[in-house]
Parts: C-alpha cells; sequence; structure tokens
C-alpha cells in the first residue's frame, strides 16, 4: 500500500489551494459557533428559572444543555457539508482526464481510495478540531464532563467518516461534480432519516431500518456512552463504501 | 450470438463475480455486526456515570433471570420518549432477560387500556406472570416498579410518633418527609405507629424508628421497646441533644450512655463546606457492613448529642458507625445554647473525637432452663424466631436526616445503608450515586460578549480570511 501518502499530500494540497476547503470551513464554523453561543445562552437563560425544578435538574449541565444538542447540530450541519469535500475526489479525475493517469502509476486501487479518503478525512479532522476551542472557551467558567465530550467527537469522528465513504463512492459513480454532491446527499438523507421508520412503526422492518441508521448510532457517543455496537457499525460502514468504491474503480477494466 | 456465449461475455463473467465479491463482504459484515450486537460492550465517559443505571438499581436487576418485558406508554413525538428510551435502554444492557418496546396509546388504545395505561410515561412492567406498572420512565419509578415485582411482601417501617416525634409527611426543612420518600424508593412500606393507642409494635415491623422525640415515652411505651428487642426487634433511635425521651435508662441498660452534651466543630473540612461551628462532621466510620463503603465522606451531624459506649455488658455487643473528629469537643449543659459560647474551655469541656452513631448488636439470652426446653420442643419455630439477634442504633441527631440535610453529602446514605442493615435487605447497602446536582450557569456581560466574539466572529472570520489569502496567492502564481 506504498504511495497512500502521496495521494493525501497531493490531495491536501489541492483542499488548501481551492476556495472549497475555506468555504465549507467557513459556513461549518459559523453554523456551529452560533448553535454553541444559542445553547449557550439558553443554557443561562435556563439556569436561572430552573436551579429549583428537579425536573429539570438533571438536565441542567453544560454537557446536557450546550455540547449534546451541539454535537447532534454539527452532525446535521456536516451532512450537507459532506458532498462538497466528497464531491470532487474522483468525478474531477475522470472528467479531467488525469484519472488515466493516475491508473498508470504504480498504485494499486486500494492505495488511491484509502489515499483520498483519508486527505478528506484530515480536512474534516481539521474543521472538527477547530471546535475543540468551544469547550476550551468554556473550561475557566464551569467544569466540564471531559469524557462524555471525547465520546462525542468520537462519534463525530466515526459519523464524520462514515459520510466521506458515502460520498468517496458517490463520487466514483459519475464524472460530474453536480451529480456527485447530489448523489452523496441523497444516499447521505436515506442513511440518516431510515431509523424513523420505526418511530412510524413500521412492524417488524423497524429494527432493520434502526440498525442501518447513521443518526440511531449516533446517539449513544453524543450522550458520553461508547457501545462496540455503534463502533462496529460505523467501521462496517466505512469499509463496505470504500470496498464498493474499489469494486466500481475496478469495473472499469472490464465494462463494455 | 449463442446464448451460451452472450451469458459468458467478459462484461457478465467480471460483472457477476464483482457483485459476488460485493455480497460475500455485505454478509461478513452483517455477521460482524450482528456478533457485536449479541456481545455488546459499553463504555460509560460520563462524569459520575450518569447514563448508566445506580448500583442499587443494578443490584436489583441481577435478580432477574426470567423475562422481564417493558412496554412504554408514549404519544409519538413526546420530547420524554427519547429520554425513556435511553434509560429503558440501560435496563436492557444491563440484563439480557429485559425487553422493551414503545406503544402509541392514541394509535393502539386497546393495548393501552389492558394495560391500565393511566397518562403518557406509564411503563408496564411484566415479569413471571406479574405485572406492574411505573409512573414514569425514569429509574427511580423503574426500579421501584421491579422491585415490587421482584418481592411482593414489602418490608415495613414504622415511625413512632405522639411524642412530637419529626413527621414523614413534613415537607419542611426539619421534617423526615425526604427520608420516607427515599424509604419507599428502596422498596419499603413506611407508616406511623401511636404506641398509646396500639398499645404494641405490629408483627410485620421490621424496623421501628423513634425520630427526635421532643417529650418523654411513657414507662409502659418503654417496656414494649424493650419486650420488641427482647424478640430480636430493630430499633433506631436518632435523639437530640439534651432531650432524653425517658429513654436514659432504657438505653444505658444496652450500653449507650446519654448525657447531656453539645458537639461542637470547627475544623477546615467543615469550614470549606460552610458547616458552622454547631455542626459537627464525621469523616471516621466504624468497621461495619452499613459504613463499609465509606472512605473519603463526610456526612453532617447539625446540633448533635455524643454517646457513650460501655463495652463490658454481656449479651450487647456495641460499636460507633460515626466519629466526630479530632478537632471537636463537647460542651454541657442546655444553657450553651442561650449563651451562644462556644468556644473550647479546657477546663469544662471535653476533647473529641466522640461517637455520633452507634450500633448495638444484642444477642438473645441462652436461656437453657427447663420450661425453655420445654416451648422449645411444643413450638420449635417460634422460639426460633425468637433467637433472632436484635439491633439497636443510636444517633445522636436528628437533623442529618431531615429533608434540609438527607441529601447533603453521604447523610441519607448513612440512614438509608442503616435502615436496610436493619431490615436485612443485604443487598441495598451502598453508596447511591447523587446524579442530579444542577450545575447552573450565570455569564456575566463580559463573558456572554467575548464568546460571541470568539465563536460567531473570529473563528469563522479566520477561516474567510485563510480563504481569501489561498485566493489571492494562486491567482499571484497565475
Amino acid at each position: 500500500m506504498s504511495g497512500i501518502g502521496a495521494v493525501v499530500r497531493k490531495e491536501l494540497t489541492i483542499y488548501f489551494a481551492t476556495p472549497i476547503f475555506y468555504l465549507v470551513g467557513f459556513c461549518f464554523l459559523l453554523l456551529g459557533g452560533y448553535f454553541f453561543y444559542a445553547n449557550l445562552l439558553y443554557y443561562s437563560l435556563l439556569s436561572f428559572q430552573g436551579a429549583q425544578n428537579p425536573q429539570l435538574a438533571a438536565l441542567l449541565t453544560p454537557q446536557q444543555m450546550v455540547f449534546r444538542p451541539l454535537f447532534g447540530t454539527l452532525a446535521i450541519v456536516f451532512l450537507f457539508l459532506v458532498p462538497l469535500i466528497t464531491m470532487r475526489l474522483l468525478a474531477e479525475e475522470k472528467r479531467s482526464g488525469t484519472a488515466e493517469l493516475l491508473f498508470t502509476y504504480p498504485l494499486t486501487d486500494g492505495a488511491i481510495i484509502l489515499g483520498k479518503f483519508l486527505a478528506a478525512l484530515l480536512v474534516y479532522l481539521l474543521l472538527l478540531a477547530i471546535t475543540v476551542i468551544y469547550p476550551l472557551s468554556l473550561a475557566p467558567i464551569t467544569r466540564l464532563d471531559w469524557g462524555a465530550l471525547a465520546s462525542g467527537y468520537l462519534g463525530l469522528i466515526l459519523l464524520g467518516g462514515a459520510c466521506l465513504a458515502l460520498g468517496l463512492f458517490a463520487s466514483s459513480l459519475t464524472e460530474n461534480q453536480i451529480i456527485a454532491a447530489v448523489l452523496a446527499f441523497a444516499f447521505l438523507l436515506l442513511f440518516w432519516l431510515i431509523g424513523w421508520q420505526q418511530e412510524l412503526g413500521a412492524a417488524g422492518w423497524g429494527g432493520l431500518f434502526a440498525a442501518l441508521s447513521l443518526l440511531e448510532h449516533f446517539e449513544n457517543l453524543a450522550r458520553g456512552v461508547v457501545d462496540t455496537r455503534d463502533v462496529v457499525f460505523y467501521l462496517s460502514f466505512i469499509y463496505f463504501f470504500l470496498f464498493l468504491t474499489q469494486r466500481q474503480l475496478e469495473s472499469r477494466r472490464w465494462r463494455a | 450470438m449463442a446464448l451460451r456465449d452472450r451469458l459468458f461475455t467478459r462484461t457478465v463473467v467480471y460483472g457477476g463475480g464483482s457483485a459476488a465479491a460485493v455480497a460475500l463482504v455485505l454478509a461478513i459484515l452483517v455477521v460482524i455486526n450482528l456478533l457485536a450486537g449479541r456481545y455488546p460492550g459499553r463504555l460509560d465517559l460520563t462524569q459520575g456515570k450518569s447514563q448508566s443505571l445506580t448500583a442499587v438499581t443494578l443490584a436489583l436487576l441481577k435478580d432477574v433471570d426470567k423475562p422481564l418485558t417493558l412496554t412504554a406508554f408514549f404519544p409519538e413525538g413526546q420530547g420524554d420518549r427519547q429520554r425513556a428510551r435511553e434509560v429503558l435502554q440501560n435496563f436492557a444492557y444491563a440484563n439480557s432477560q429485559v425487553s422493551f418496546s414503545f406503544v402509541d396509546p392514541d394509535r393502539q388504545p386497546h393495548k393501552a387500556r389492558e394495560a391500565g395505561f393511566r397518562f403518557p410515561g406509564n411503563v408496564l412492567l411484566e415479569y413471571d406472570g406479574r405485572r406492574q406498572m411505573a409512573d414514569r420512565a425514569d429509574e427511580e419509578a423503574l426500579a421501584e416498579a421491579l422491585r415490587r415485582l421482584l418481592r411482593p411482601q414489602q418490608k415495613k417501617v414504622y415511625f413512632l410518633t405522639g411524642h412530637g416525634e419529626r413527621s414523614i409527611e413534613d415537607p419542611k426543612r426539619e421534617g423526615l418527609l425526604t427520608a420516607k420518600r427515599a424509604l419507599e424508593n428502596e422498596g419499603f412500606l413506611v407508616a406511623e405507629l401511636n404506641l398509646l393507642k396500639e398499645g404494641k409494635i405490629p408483627p410485620d415491623a421490621s424496623v421501628l424508628v423513634i425520630a427526635g422525640p421532643a417529650k418523654s415515652l411513657f414507662p409502659q411505651e418503654i417496656a414494649v421497646l424493650k419486650e420488641f428487642l427482647g424478640k430480636g426487634g430493630r430499633l433506631l433511635a436518632m435523639l437530640e441533644p439534651f432531650q432524653d425521651a425517658g429513654l436514659k435508662d432504657f438505653m444505658a441498660g444496652y450500653g449507650v450512655e446519654l448525657n447531656d452534651g453539645l458537639v461542637l466543630d470547627h475544623n477546615q473540612v467543615s469550614q470549606a463546606l460552610g458547616a458552622s461551628v454547631v455542626m459537627p462532621i464525621a469523616v471516621k466510620y466504624g468497621p461495619h457492613r452499613i459504613t463499609r463503603d465509606f472512605t473519603n465522606v463526610v456526612t453532617l451531624f447539625p446540633l448533635a448529642r455524643p454517646l457513650g459506649l460501655r463495652r463490658d455488658l454481656p449479651g450487647a455487643a456495641g460499636l460507633p458507625l460515626a466519629l466526630s473528629t479530632q478537632t471537636s469537643w463537647e460542651k454541657i449543659g442546655r444553657e450553651v445554647l442561650k449563651k451562644e459560647d462556644w468556644d473550647f474551655n479546657p477546663q469544662k469541656d471535653r476533647q473529641g473525637p466522640f461517637n455520633l452513631a452507634v450500633l448495638v448488636e444484642l444477642k438473645p439470652p441462652e436461656r437453657k432452663d427447663e420450661a425453655a426446653e420445654a416451648q422449645e420442643k411444643a413450638a420449635p419455630k417460634e422460639k426460633k424466631a425468637e433467637g433472632k439477634t436484635a439491633y439497636l442504633a443510636v444517633f445522636g441527631d436528628v437533623d442529618f436526616a431531615t429533608n434540609g440535610y438527607f441529601n447533603l453529602s453521604m447523610n441519607g446514605d448513612l440512614f438509608l445503608n442503616t435502615v436496610n442493615f436493619l431490615a436485612e435487605e443485604e443487598k441495598q447497602i451502598l453508596i447511591r450515586r447523587d446524579e442530579k446536582k444542577p450545575q447552573p450557569l450565570s455569564l456575566t456581560s463580559w463573558q456572554i460578549y467575548g464568546l460571541f466574539f470568539l465563536t460567531l466572529i473570529f473563528i469563522p472570520g479566520a477561516m474567510l480570511v485563510a480563504g481569501v489569502a489561498a485566493y489571492v496567492r494562486r491567482r499571484a502564481r497565475r
């Protein structure tokens, strides 16, 4: 699997040279900052009213009032932005004809895919790392639950990885970036909302749909509980879509 | 092209192989996820394990060895539903026999009616052919309902009345309503008992509590108490300073000495807790099952009296449960409260530590006279019941268990552990978690401005500036 580093470097150079990364980053951080700030004000408001209310008391912590809803919102914001990060990865190579060049390098398909995936993941991790400023800015003011925060970030990383793998697969299906983005968005939304079937009472199948839902598996991690089932699901999801992408790339060799 | 050739074109062969590979990988991943579902692992990273069940509930769930189904009645889309789901998931995770489901009472009214649904949030527990409804879908209510299911016979705790004792229905600071509710959540039935009216202690009394009487008990009542202990009864007495309730001789008979003192204390720990000089604290505990888990924990005893302990009495083995600190001292006489002369006087005052709570184990007398032997032969079962070890727990304070102090530090745990021990509820003697401490946040206007600037202006702005810089650099290179 040599050459992954080279692919990662090349992709990162492109990310940081084009406006997409900065635009995505700006939107992500603006929305993240807004929701963090709004949650914080709401928490402070409720603190005045609710310190005596025992029903509310259990919820009146920074984790429950600020970070748990924030993680949920960041995940949704990211759902909208993933297609923008991944749409270019393979579609652009095909459209501009550099794909042929890339495939003639002494690189395996696996290395190319893994390199591109890791580059997108690094970009995402960079954005996520910037949001660590939120808890750090609160740390001098109030006591934070660092364990739960770590679990929430682990959840965002796994969820992000799953979304990026799906986006990369969508990008491998077409040579048009717009189509790649639309496909990625549609797939993501489907896997996001599929769990609602259970709420609507789809008897029998509800459990299966919930098991496939990206959102359903995120809940535990956002509230500070690391469950092996959720971690295994995300890792399987990532592996499966990277594997599908590899099959899709290989198919150029035998498709008529 | 012949059909055979068409079937074996390159596309079909490779495409089929690829599809088979995808199907195989998918199948393997499904199996891995099913295995992960069957052998789950779970790590609660939150502070104080706030997303997990308490030790009390976990101990309770250990006894569930047949399928237990939980049916929660929630209308769809209700906000509390998610929180209820998390609690139910915790139950299901703790014991594989537990399963849960949600029923919308509007969509399935027949199911709801059949289950005795009353209001949204009800949870029906079904176990071993029995059923029990929990009012709310939170851990306390579910554990309480489960306890009733597992143990249909509830033990009874009586609180003595008629002498100005603290009331178990009083919601004010000095009342015992919190203690009563906590006992009910531990599965006890709690009732009041007026000995003058009843004349005897009911046979179903697991524990009798005397909580801070303001007047003395009558001699016939004390005789009833003696008889109760003689038959292996369990008595918890919480006595205020300067009020013996006529129990001085009674207590002395079991090796507990009551004097007219008040414990005062002034040290760094109590100062840090905001306790005043009349609020001695205990940081040292006796070597007993009740206080086994009490390491590095503090209990507060506002206005407490010290208790003497004589250890030379045959048949009565006493030991201290909670001790005041080395820095505490004792003032004798009721006048001290009026004069508010708290300072330590080496000539007159005694230096601590003192016993703030003691436990006396009373071995049944081994009578071997003929009459007893004859009785034993006639009714061996009754004899066995009479041969039960009696326990007398005495606290030199009642305020520690009142509404105002019950949830402070470990006070509630000390009280509950003592009652659970006296009632022989071994499994419930542990430290309960205090998770529902609100953490209110008040921001100064400067902090609000600062956070606004940092999160909404500076961070996104920096990203925008970096973007513009990258764009300009790129244009310059062209």
